[in-house]
């Protein structure tokens, strides 16, 4: 199941938060951990004992950890608790992967079964590994009961599509929280905003990209057009699913931490990665490159590390070498940027500095979008005119005017502005008892207009399903 | 303002929850002229593998109350916020409805072309045969793209064809021979075109509009109007009735008792009111007029429905096949041809562009 959808809204939902509400206060993780079980198992009936034995290991170890503190013992169920975790992702995420490899790099012929990919299982991984961690480093006290671990692990608003969830961020919510209508309010107001990211651009502007390699009549400008909207479509769609999930937690008294913070308006790639998926940016932080040493030691080192981190952030994305190729491009985008690239940055004008970044961003997300060499290198050419293709194409320009409008109005809400108009509304003396009324209508007209799409049956990907 | 929001919002989730389950399942999409998903039977190994939840999503999405409301509401926000041209890949002008298509491959064509040399070679060795494609609305445009397009596929086909006569009869036809709101010809606008194909197929005799008495409906929407979703305005659909239809026997393949009507009025309001004509898509219809004994086969789809009761008149026997319900090669199984008939294949360009649906 997932947040749009008309399964979800309408039905799913308005039934758990009634049960919710109907269940007496210390009862309730029971109420969330049972409807997260069926939110998951609506999606996947047969790995959702995949999401309890993952709970199971991390509850088991961490209270060994917290029992045998400060021994070896404790060292020992940490690693053996992180093998498991990493072991269960190895195997369902990347086993066909590296049989593939293994198999062309040695010219021989493993022949596996395909394995399934369990969706959410890179988010639900990384958080038992932080939760375990945590415990581990005494940044976290080991839950005492089954349920708190199961909650936390499953708790549907982030499970299949993050943010990822730190222990410690949620660790006092879990056991006591606060429900308001405020705090209920602004959990509607972040669902239907994300709501409308997701549906009304995102799935929009994904129709788009998905017909640059099929089209009759190629051009040059079809495959940009391709190429921008899918810049596009991964920040509604991914900062969407955010929204709704951080929406979704205050309803339920949570308060989930940001993933996105305007990441096209950056001016280097540094504070791009600081504004883009920045529960991922701070799980790799704590947990590999600080361990790893960070930058507290040689240079060399230090760049070792670095790639290490983005290695792995690539490979978190998906098992296929694009993923990997995204990471690394990024990785030595940064540190070129730590070295000479943020003091040039520093001197240039501000537009040349974004248009750096989206640059790098555009190149980043077309290597991240193909996963076959042969398509990604066809749009590339196509993109700079080394096909033996037109500049415009009938096609091309028809699409240029069909979805102009919807990349103007994308273009605008990946800025501030938006939210910097909102608060000039709602302080100035002669506008501001209009914001209200505005506010409220246009949330009421929202939510109506990406119902409208969804049961229309539009276009609807779910682009996690690899992560 | 954060309370207003809680309140409408839990309110809007119970609101739609309480309709939903007082509301009875319904069974048809009117508009979209399907059948709605309805709740599915629960089994432990629909569950397990999936099946059961999709079918409970699709459920979910074909029983939400106020369904062509929020339908309307999609196409409203596509061109009142995203301006956008065309929703639901149709586009209007001066109130006719068109649909954009994948434009055919020189490829697809030659797919169809082969389809017809082969039942031909199959069936129809030594008789006269004729081929025509029905233009598409779209040909009529404003927009000549696609006027050029059909123009290609044309010529595709006049290339391709060796052993049939190709009748064009694109500069018969006007925008005005088509519904506004649907894909299809008007039937008391062929007249013309028949008046034409009798100059191009030796058998065919001319017919005069004033032997036939036209009957009226006035509430017809056509398919692009139910896709478009917002509200449209019924248009006239008429159909032709002659003196000959007193004596003929139809028989019609698709019904059980093998009974057939020249129009079916029922049909009229079922969800394609089109089907009026020879009661819509059927694999085998046979007409028999005892007062004459010409025979003609037919080869064609739901523009060739409207077209046959103008022809009744003139044809001891018309037989009209349509290939995307029967399979070419057990024809000979329902129908014995006697060498004397002409053959016509009369396609839509849709059917022409898409001849993997002829099987």
């Amino acid at each position: 199941m997932v947040f749009s959808s008309i399964s979800f809204i309408y039905y799913f939902l308005p039934v758990v938060l009634l049960l919710y509400a109907a269940t007496p206060y210390r009862y309730k993780n029971i109420t969330l951990f049972v409807s997260s079980l069926i939110f998951y198992f609506a999606g996947e009936p047969v790995f959702f004992l995949l999401l309890i034995l993952s709970s199971i290991i991390d509850y088991t170890h961490s209270r060994t950890i917290e029992r045998y503190r400060g021994t070896p013992k404790a060292k020992r169920a940490l690693v053996r608790s992180i093998i498991m975790n990493l072991g269960l992702l190895v195997f369902f995420k990347y086993g066909n992967f590296i049989v593939d490899n293994l198999n062309t790099l040695l010219s021989i012929n493993i022949d596996i079964p395909d394995i399934p990919l369990p969706i959410g299982i890179s988010f639900f991984t990384f958080q038992t590994m932080s939760y375990t961690i945590d415990v581990y480093r005494g940044q976290a006290k080991a839950q005492k009961s089954f349920l708190g671990v199961g909650t936390f692990v499953a708790l549907f608003p982030q499970l299949i599509a993050g943010p990822i969830v730190r222990y410690k961020s949620v660790e006092k919510e879990l056991t006591q929280r606060v429900h308001s209508l405020d705090l209920f309010g602004e959990g509607v107001s972040r669902f239907v905003v994300g709501l409308g990211k997701k549906v009304l651009l995102a799935n929009t502007l994904a129709v788009l990209v998905e017909k640059t390699l099929s089209v009759s009549d190629p051009s040059v400008l079809q495959y940009w057009l391709g190429a921008i909207g899918f810049v596009f479509q991964i920040y509604f769609d991914f900062s969407g699913y955010s929204d709704m999930a951080i929406g979704l937690g205050k309803m339920f008294g949570f308060h989930f931490p940001e993933n996105f913070n305007y990441p096209y308006m950056a001016r280097s790639i540094t504070d791009f990665w600081r504004r883009w998926h920045m529960s991922l940016g701070q799980w790799f932080r704590d947990y590999v490159y600080i361990p790893l040493g960070g930058n507290r030691v040689t240079k060399k080192r230090w760049f070792l590390n670095i790639l290490i981190v983005w290695f792995l952030t690539g490979l978190w994305h998906g098992a296929s070498w694009n993923y990997v190729l995204w990471g690394v491009l990024f990785g030595a985008v940064l540190i070129f940027e730590k070295f000479v690239g943020l003091k040039w940055l520093q001197k240039i004008p501000k537009i040349f500095c974004h248009a750096y970044v989206l640059g790098i961003v555009l190149v980043s997300f077309v290597i991240f979008k193909y996963e076959s060499t042969q398509d990604m290198i066809e749009v590339f050419r196509g993109m700079f005119g080394q096909l033996d293709i037109p500049l415009v194409s009938r096609e091309s320009m028809m699409d240029l005017r069909q979805y102009i409008v919807t990349f103007l109005i994308a273009g605008i809400g990946t800025t501030s502005w938006p939210k910097r108009w909102a608060q000039t509304l709602s302080r100035s003396n002669t506008l501001k008892k209009l914001y209200s009324p505005i506010a409220v209508i246009s949330l009421f007209m929202l939510m109506m207009m990406t119902t409208g799409y969804l049961v229309d049956g539009s276009f609807n990907p779910f682009l996690y399903f690899r992560f | 303002m954060e309370k207003i929001y809680a309140i409408g919002f839990k309110l809007l989730l119970a609101l739609v929850l309480v309709i939903q389950i007082i509301t009875p399942v319904a069974s048809i999409s009117q508009a979209e002229r399907r059948h709605l998903q309805e709740r599915p039977q629960f089994s432990w190994d629909a569950l397990v593998d999936g099946k059961y939840m999709e079918d409970l999503e699709k459920y979910a999405l074909d029983q939400m109350p106020f369904r062509d409301f929020f339908r309307g509401l999609k196409t409203w926000t596509e061109k009142k916020v995203f301006l956008k041209n065309m929703v639901n890949d149709l586009w209007i002008e001066e109130e006719f409805f068109f649909k954009a298509y994948d434009v055919p491959t020189e490829e697809e064509i030659q797919r169809f072309t082969t389809y017809i040399e082969e039942i031909k070679e199959q069936y129809f060795l030594n008789n006269p045969t004729y081929v025509t494609m029905i233009p598409d609305k779209s040909y009529y445009s404003q927009d000549r793209y696609w006027a050029t397009t059909e123009e290609q596929t044309k010529e595709w086909i006049q290339e391709q064809l060796t052993t049939a006569k190709y009748i064009d009869v694109h500069s018969i036809l006007e925008l005005s021979d088509y519904y506004y709101t649907d894909t299809h010809w008007k039937q008391e606008k062929l007249f013309k075109l028949i008046n034409y194909l009798e100059t191009q197929i030796d058998g065919m005799e001319p017919i005069n509009q004033e032997e036939w008495t036209p009957q009226v409906y006035e509430d017809f929407i056509g398919v692009y109007g139910g896709q478009w979703a917002l509200p449209v305005n019924p248009e006239i659909l008429e159909f032709m009735r002659h003196e000959s239809f007193f004596d003929i026997v139809i028989t019609n393949y698709q019904q059980k008792d093998l009974s057939g009507q020249v129009y079916d009025e029922e049909k009229l309001y079922g969800w394609d009111g089109y089907e009026v004509f020879l009661s819509g898509g059927s694999p085998l219809i046979q007409i028999e007029n005892p007062k004459r004994d010409k025979e003609l086969v037919i080869f064609g789809d739901s523009f060739s429905s409207s077209l046959v009761p103008l022809l009744i008149p003139q044809y001891g026997k018309i037989t009209l096949i349509d290939t995307r319900y029967l399979p070419k090669d057990y024809l000979g199984e329902y129908v014995s041809f006697t060498g004397e008939e002409e053959v016509l294949f009369m396609y839509s360009h849709l059917i022409v562009s898409n001849a993997q649906t002829l099987r």
